[in-house]
């Protein structure tokens, strides 16, 4: 009888344990978006510093396969294709807003002088403010697109490519990212991801 | 019999209750060494070797243009100076004032805008470390007077050190 109770208490604890390890190991399309996008994914890095919100995602290769072609449907041979012209590549997405009370970012807005400065800046000397330590590497952007605030929308957005190539001394290694925020003199602001955070994205299941 | 027991074990809890309150009480409020705390964050070290090397660059320049200033000095006083070599003496002498005044300013304007940088950082990890051990009050004690006196059971500088640098590199540190 003991070992029945035993038995049953077991197989109920376990038993959403093992669903929860299994459930990311392969995701539907919809799911797969929804798991890259979910702002509590291990993917996504945040931090606040002197009223600046800080907020990093990598955006698996899988997906920017997705993204290009709208979400919408595309043939396994030709996702493999073009997964594979994207080997040694990662893509970030940088936020860079006010938080709560703050008004660093909507103060340069509404100040025609200050935007005009702030627009000069991100779209091209910020570039090589970012960088991405690789385990002995330091590899700058291979591609970088700076989305300026507007009143309706008071952040700066980045899209940003590294390409690491053959790296080896990166494989296997954390990954820090680092942006060196010159523009609300914050400083360098750094990202780690370590390896697991990648070796646990759920395959995608076309 | 029971009432004796009654008022025994309600002594007892009020006694035991406060002493936890106030043995809570007492522990938050802490301090730390600011000027330890400040030097041994890694982003004090990592802008402070960036501006030596910006300032040990613009000593270099500095150093060059004196020892011009210097040899044309030399050449006026071994021989009646033309007016052409005390011409380039005073534009030299110039340009030197003008630059050492001008890298007085700039390494001003640098070891402000570190300081700024890392005081906006460790400020921010300070707040978070108080908010998550729930501290009423963080001190900061720099040896000139503003804490007279402090029991280094409530000293957090080493807890905070590890907290900054793990924050700042945003992985654990050991």
């Amino acid at each position: 009888m003991k070992t029945k109770t035993l038995n049953r208490l077991l197989l109920v604890m376990g038993l959403p344990l093992l669903l929860a390890c299994g459930k990311n190991s392969s995701l539907g399309k919809e799911d797969y978006v929804a798991y890259v996008n979910d702002p509590s994914s291990q993917l996504v890095k945040s931090k606040s510093i002197h009223g600046i919100s800080y907020s990093l995602r990598f955006q698996p290769n899988e997906f920017i396969v997705l993204r290009d072609h709208h979400f919408g449907s595309i043939q396994p041979e030709a996702f493999s294709k073009e997964l594979g012209s994207m080997k040694g590549l990662e893509y970030f997405m940088l936020s860079i807003k006010d938080e709560e009370g703050s008004n660093e970012v909507k103060k340069a807005i509404y100040n025609k002088e200050a935007y005009g400065a702030l627009l000069e800046k991100i779209t091209s000397a910020f570039q090589t403010n970012i960088q991405l330590k690789a385990g002995d590497d330091l590899i700058y952007p291979s591609a970088y697109h700076a989305e300026p605030p507007s009143t309706i929308r008071p952040e700066l957005n980045f899209m940003i490519m590294f390409d690491l190539g053959n790296s080896v001394s990166a494989t296997g290694q954390d990954q820090q990212l680092i942006v060196n925020d010159d523009i609300f003199n914050n400083g360098p602001v750094k990202f780690t991801f370590e390896p697991a955070v990648v070796a646990d994205i759920p395959t995608l299941n076309l | 019999m029971i009432k004796t027991t009654l008022i025994s074990l309600v002594t007892c809890i009020i006694v035991c209750g406060s002493f936890f309150f106030f043995t809570r009480q007492s522990k938050k409020t802490v301090y730390v060494d600011t000027g330890k705390l400040f030097a041994e964050f890694k982003l004090s070290k990592e802008l402070a070797s960036a501006s030596e090397e910006v300032k040990k660059n613009r000593q270099q320049q500095l150093d060059s243009l004196y020892e011009k200033v210097r040899s044309e000095s030399l050449k006026a006083e071994l021989s009646k100076p033309s007016e052409e070599s005390i011409r380039t003496f005073n534009l030299l002498r110039e340009e030197f004032l003008f630059k050492q005044q001008q890298f007085d300013e700039e390494n001003k304007k640098l070891t402000f805008e570190s300081d700024k940088k890392i005081w906006n950082q460790l400020n921010q990890y300070i707040a978070d470390y108080g908010e998550a051990h729930k501290y009423i009050y963080v001190l900061g004690a720099n040896g000139q007077g503003n804490i007279m006196y402090a029991n280094k059971e409530n000293n957090i500088t080493e807890e905070l050190i590890t907290y900054i640098n793990s924050r700042y590199e945003d992985k654990n540190i050991k």
